[in-house]
């Protein structure tokens, strides 16, 4: 749409940028105000809130944090939960996603809609069942415990078999010919091709167990256990105490620390991984 | 020439059909593990669960038949806690839809400066909930929040939001617009990403207005998309938990306490397990209904 | 190297049978072409021999050997696909090293047969780049390369050129003839392009829904065509063809009135049509030309200038198109009634079924 416009189009569009750009600043406006905070020392805070300058400015908040160890201790527990489970979705997800696109076994059509149709399974529908059979097997407040629920999910299958589906069947007969086993095709050939859709469902997985609330808080009742996200939900009580606001608000921040750099660094994928589950 | 007939019966028959079998079987066996063990076993201990009085420490003291359902009826917190979910969704799915659909349009096209601002609406959404309502709590609070300043130099006496019955909610929903509305944006974003140039250029020709434009070919080529957003957003909605637990916890007078609220409540304050499950049911039946809109929807597609 | 046979092979999916009791013999070295248009099997044949597609009926020998369940990999075979189906995200090295690699090759052995490729194909200077870094010719070459260095007993092509552009197509196409002669291996070419077939075949099959219309050399295919459709199917310009019915029959020689009251001679094998036949005849455009004593009529609606020729498009008195090859550079008038001349080449001529009835070795007298 770069045609030649006329002036007042041209002036339209400019406006439109505008309000944009003032909305886009309003919307940003609660996380600066939150990190201004953090980086505030707590009596200036119990005087105003108020302001968008880290000033006076002060560390002490996030040395309180590093130093009492319990946040540091949640955010290590959120990082071994969510790349423990991004993992292990990857590899279940790549092998059954490549045995649906291409492989041929009985029943195939069978399993396939079974499979579909626990896409229309809940959390909220087995989270209650799922906290007895944990609590019988005497694991909850374990990192298996918090990772193992969301594996079962099936849409990191769907996708992968989607993508499987696009690669050009000519690629595998090749390699049919190149003397391949099955697994050499999908070690060699498969996986290497299929990062980007590998990178796009790992970072949805990621920020999904980073963010994961009802089962972590149901599963992981020791504080030493909380991920980060239940950690947060538990100091948010104090919150009604101005003294702690500082600390409360940089352990806010430390805890969106990883996450946001994640998204700062692979934007792209996940833009395109939104595409891609739309069913593209 | 024959690919598109060419079905996938490819490997030489007989002893190494078997074999294939074998293969797929080794592909398929970490999934289906997971999947029969961890969704589908559940799923079923869950209906079971449902008809038996079940306490959370004590666990099963035996069947009571359809007792749970029956106490469903004339719960008035159970009642109050769906009428407040289906509310709850009433008022976000529809401004999210609107709200994602503008600021695509705001955003999508080249340049630094709508990147950026795609950055920052997308943003939102990766922090948790416990996060979000953290920022909005302090947001929202009358005395040293962000929109008390705001709402005085307006005229107006500040509230405390969340503390009121009329507010609350509302609170509840801006909070969740803005931390959900990067998803959806993305998917309009996609969409209005597909529709071909040349619909455009044809329109610049033929004079239209901007305001036709939209009427006449984005919207009818995003149609699909905008019904699959509403469908995903009541799906989502109806789970709402972590926003009124921790915002509210589910008051002022119950008037946000939510469904899965409840049952997390009845489950592990109350440990009443058997009822809270007959609760996960029918909150199961009633999204299913939208899930399967859903898988269906997601197999249609805007016209590319 | 090994010669191919098919023995009464076909292939049906589901209900739908799409080859039909195919027998062939493709002898070792050879260098075979599948010609036919699109959906004719020829693809599927190919298939069926590299072991990509399930025999349905009959058998696949290669070598002598029946290998109908013998897995693509264990059959001696490299193909090289329409699309390339270089493997992306490897380099030009690794793509030939890759099924050398599988099959256990001594890594010096590797590197030999590789450098001796590449020096076929002059892909040196390549071979750490990825495919998507070249051109469309230097990854037909690549996909080539692959299939050499497995040194396999039997070459398949699969519509190999049909993505390239018409100037790179002809001069892949010397490359791959030249190719054959270098490695005197069997080839097996599919494609739909009949100059293709025409130029590097030692013998073209003409396949047409999954039978074979004709085996031949290229030239006996074109000179000796077995019936309308290899007539119409080989050869550019097409064959024209003129309806007639037999006006005389005396042994071999017979009388063609054609529209227009011209009774034209024409030799056939004795008995093969009686007076009063329906019949087709068949002229190469270069066997039609203009000149004041033609026997037909034709009015000109076209004329093209191709440089050494000038193809005239003319309609004749029974409305049909036909075109002749002109050499001389003074082509006729768009607009104008011409005298179109047959000369002394092959009359064809084809009963009523469409079948060549033209006696074999019948010049005209």
């Amino acid at each position: 749409m770069n045609a030649t416009r006329s002036g007042w189009a041209l002036w339209g569009d400019r406006l439109l940028l505008a309000i944009t750009v003032l909305v886009a600043i309003l919307w940003f406006l609660p996380v600066l105000w939150v990190v201004t905070m953090s980086l505030k020392p707590n009596s200036e805070l119990m005087r105003s809130t108020w302001g968008f300058i880290p000033y006076p400015f002060t560390l002490q908040n996030y040395a309180d944090l590093v130093r009492l160890a319990t946040v540091p201790r949640w955010l290590t527990n959120s990082l071994i939960v969510a790349v423990g489970m991004t993992i292990l979705v990857l590899v279940v997800s790549s092998l059954a996603g490549y045995a649906f696109a291409r492989l041929q076994f009985p029943f195939k059509r069978t399993i396939f809609v079974l499979m579909i149709a626990g896409l229309m399974i809940p959390e909220q529908a087995v989270f209650l069942p799922l906290h007895q059979m944990f609590a019988d097997w005497g694991i909850h407040n374990t990192h298996a415990a918090l990772m193992l629920p969301r594996v079962a999910v099936p849409i990191g299958v769907f996708l992968m078999m989607q993508f499987f589906r696009a690669v050009p069947r000519e690629l595998e007969e090749a390699a049919e010919l190149d003397h391949a086993s099955r697994f050499t095709i999908f070690w060699k050939i498969m996986l290497p091709l299929s990062v980007p859709a590998l990178t796009t469902l790992g970072l949805f997985t990621f920020i999904h167990a980073w963010n994961d609330f009802l089962w972590p808080l149901v599963s992981a009742t020791n504080a030493n256990m909380y991920t980060v996200t239940v950690g947060l939900a538990s100091i948010q009580g104090n919150f009604a105490q101005t003294q702690g606001l500082g600390s409360i608000m940089a352990s806010a921040v430390f805890a969106s620390l990883p996450i946001v750099l994640l998204f700062l660094i692979f934007q792209r994928f996940i833009v395109a991984g939104v595409a891609m589950s739309a069913g593209k | 020439m024959t690919a598109a007939a060419r079905p996938a019966t490819r490997s030489p028959r007989g002893r190494s059909r078997s074999r294939g079998w074998l293969t797929a079987l080794l592909f398929l066996a970490p999934f289906l593990a997971v999947y029969l063990v961890l969704l589908v076993y559940p799923l079923f201990l869950g209906i079971w669960i449902s008809f038996r009085d079940w306490d959370l420490m004590a666990g099963d003291y035996g069947p009571v038949g359809l007792l749970n359902y029956q106490d469903l009826w004339t719960d008035p917190v159970f009642w109050r806690s769906t009428r407040n979910t289906l509310y709850f969704a009433l008022l976000t799915v529809p401004s999210m839809t609107i709200i994602a659909m503008l600021l695509a349009l705001a955003v999508q096209g080249p340049g630094r400066i709508r990147a950026i601002c795609r950055s920052v609406f997308f943003l939102s959404s990766v922090f948790s909930v416990t996060v979000v309502t953290l920022v909005w709590q302090m947001v929202l609070a009358p005395d040293r929040g962000l929109i008390a300043p705001i709402v005085q130099f307006l005229g107006f006496t500040p509230v405390n939001y969340l503390g009121s019955t009329t507010w609350a909610m509302p609170a509840i929903v801006v909070t969740t617009l803005w931390w959900g509305v990067g998803l959806p944006m993305a998917l309009f974003l996609a969409a209005l990403g597909s529709i071909p140039k040349e619909l455009y250029e044809a329109a610049e020709l033929d004079h239209a207005s901007r305001w036709s434009v939209f009427w006449r070919i984005t919207l009818p080529s995003i149609r699909h998309t905008v019904i699959l957003v509403i469908v995903l957003q009541i799906v989502a909605q109806f789970q709402i938990f972590g926003q009124p637990f921790l915002m509210t916890q589910g008051g002022p007078a119950n008037s946000t306490r939510s469904l899965v609220q409840y049952i997390y409540e009845t489950s592990f304050r109350d440990w009443l397990v058997g009822y809270g499950a007959a609760m996960a049911m029918v909150l199961f039946g009633m999204m299913l209904v939208f899930s399967m809109l859903q898988l269906w929807l997601g197999r249609q597609g805007d016209d590319r | 190297m090994a010669e191919v046979t098919l023995h009464g092979v076909s292939k049906a999916y589901g209900g739908t049978q799409v080859i039909h009791d195919v027998s062939l013999e493709v002898a070792q070295g050879e260098f075979v072409v599948f010609v036919g248009p699109s959906g004719c099997g020829k693809s599927t044949l190919l298939r069926m021999i590299a072991g990509l597609e399930e025999v349905t009926g009959g058998d696949v020998l290669i070598g002598g050997q029946r290998v109908n369940d013998t897995a693509a990999r264990d059959r001696g075979v490299a193909m090289v696909f329409q699309n390339y189906a270089l493997y992306p995200h490897m380099s030009v090295r690794d793509n030939m090293a890759f099924g050398l690699r599988n099959m256990g090759t001594a890594r010096a052995d590797i590197d030999r047969r590789i450098a001796k490729a590449a020096g076929i194909l002059q892909l040196e200077p390549y071979l750490d780049r990825k495919p998507r870094a070249m051109s469309g010719g230097q990854r037909q070459r690549v996909a080539i390369g692959r299939a050499i260095v497995r040194e396999p007993e039997v070459f398949l092509f699969d519509e190999p050129l049909s993505n390239l552009d018409a100037a790179l197509r002809v001069q892949m196409r010397t490359e791959i003839a030249k190719l054959h002669h270098a490695l005197g291996a069997t080839m097996i070419y599919v494609t739909h392009d009949q100059t293709e077939a025409m130029t590097m075949a030692d013998r073209i099959v003409v396949l047409r829904a999954g039978r074979i219309e004709q085996v031949g050399a290229p030239l006996e295919l074109y000179e000796r065509p077995a019936n309308l459709f290899v007539a119409g199917f080989l050869g550019s310009p097409k064959m024209n063809f003129l309806r007639g019915r037999v006006a005389v029959a005396q042994g071999s020689d017979i009388g063609i009135d054609l529209a227009g009251g011209v009774r034209l001679p024409a030799r056939v094998r004795p008995g093969s049509v009686r007076q009063g036949d329906e019949v087709t005849l068949g002229l190469r455009p270069e066997n039609l030309g203009v000149a004041p004593d033609g026997e037909l009529r034709g009015h000109v609606d076209v004329v093209e200038q191709l440089g050494s020729v000038q193809l005239v498009y003319a309609t004749v008195p029974d409305g049909t198109t036909v075109v002749a090859e002109l050499r001389d550079r003074r082509a006729p008038a768009v607009g104008s009634e011409v005298p179109l001349v047959i000369g002394p080449g092959i009359r064809h001529v084809f009963d009523a079924d469409g079948a060549a009835v033209t006696l074999p070795e019948g010049d005209l007298p």
